[in-house]
């Protein structure tokens, strides 16, 4: 009787730690190479806790999708892709949506990883337009 | 309010572009009729205001910013069709230098922001310029951007609708119109008012510096 009460427990032990490694995860924690993408607007303010998706190569179907953590940083594990497409979205139309390659950052020269500085740029605007306008003085004057 | 690349589908933006084209070229018609040797360097100085304008961007409760346009002073200086080919120019150049706004969503932030933000503010002025004229000028300025901002709403809302995949997952924009709506137009509502102040004190302001231009 004791036999088969011992067998009994030991059965049920059994199924019950059979059962519970099934619910059980495993994790482990270590270093990577991640790529992080850091969107803000112009004025610095980060493009924080809004969603996005990552592409592999030209994948239809996101490998990765989330959300932008407080700083508007996004990062993720390349793997084996040479290029990821991004899209980042919030509700009110911002976002970005670019396509990039994930190796080699590293090795670019700073001034081609930002050609030019927003000032720059809008200086660069501002002399396109009077550019432009001077042109059309000039049509005037031909005409004239 | 200007709409990235990848955020609007083919089935809005293609005819978008054929709309804005004929557009265009209507603009730029009345451009070289209607425009004078004198007037142009007021017109690019406005223009080149509406660029900077648009890129100065206001940060706003909720984590999000927006920024005025200016296109409601190009519009009662100088006309709707005018101000509609300043303010292409100026997005143009904006995509161009700083990716605000694409090359595919051109027609539709030029469509909501210049021909239409310039059309209301032109017809309100027009409206109301007798009864009370600063009262019209900033009307002008505040229906302009909130006009564009509703239009950019209704074109980002519509993306669910328009593509997406056998399952439903939308393939641009994913949000729909109950969330664009009130997401967009809500900051806007108060971009608005500084915008009609803007409004209000540039033209009157270029128009003690300069011989007067406004009808």
């Amino acid at each position: 009787m004791m036999r088969l009460m011992g067998a009994m427990v030991l059965a049920a032990l059994a199924l019950l730690s059979a059962d519970a490694r099934a619910h059980d995860l495993q994790h482990t924690i270590r270093r990577g190479d991640a790529v992080v993408i850091t969107v803000t607007f112009p004025d610095g303010m980060p493009f924080s806790f809004e969603s996005f998706e990552l592409f592999a190569e030209s994948d239809s179907i996101p490998f990765q999708v989330g959300r932008s953590d407080a700083q508007g940083r996004i990062v993720f594990l390349p793997d084996s892709a040479r290029t990821c497409r991004v899209r980042a979205f919030a509700h009110d139309g911002h976002g970005i949506d670019i396509t990039f390659a994930t190796e080699g950052w590293e090795a670019l020269p700073d001034a081609q990883r930002a050609p030019l500085s927003r000032l720059t740029r809008i200086l660069v605007g501002v002399a396109l337009v009077f550019g432009l306008f001077g042109v059309l003085v000039l049509i005037f004057k031909g005409r004239t | 309010m200007h709409i990235p690349d990848g955020f609007i589908s083919p089935k809005l933006y293609v005819p978008a572009y054929a709309v804005a084209i004929g557009l265009l070229a209507i603009a730029f018609r009345r451009l070289r009729r209607e425009l004078r040797e004198e007037t142009i360097p007021l017109l690019a100085v406005m223009t080149a205001l509406a660029f900077v304008l648009m890129l100065v961007a206001v940060p706003l409760p909720g984590g999000t910013s927006a920024h005025a346009s200016g296109v409601a002073v190009l519009a009662v200086l100088f006309g709707p069709w005018i101000a509609f080919a300043s303010c292409a120019l100026v997005l143009l150049l904006q995509a161009m230098l700083f990716g605000a706004g694409g090359i595919t969503t051109f027609p539709v932030n030029a469509l909501a922001m210049g021909f239409a933000g310039s059309l209301v503010a032109w017809s309100t002025y027009r409206l109301l310029r007798t009864w009370r004229r600063p009262v019209a000028l900033f009307l002008a300025g505040w229906l302009s951007v909130v006009t564009a901002a509703v239009l950019v709403a209704v074109a980002l809302g519509v993306q669910p609708l328009l593509a997406h995949r056998a399952d439903g997952t939308p393939l641009f924009f994913p949000f729909g119109l109950e969330i664009t709506l009130p997401a967009i137009v809500l900051p806007h509502l108060v971009v608005g008012v500084g915008e009609g102040l803007l409004t209000v004190l540039i033209v009157q302001l270029s128009e003690r510096v300069l011989p007067r231009r406004t009808p």
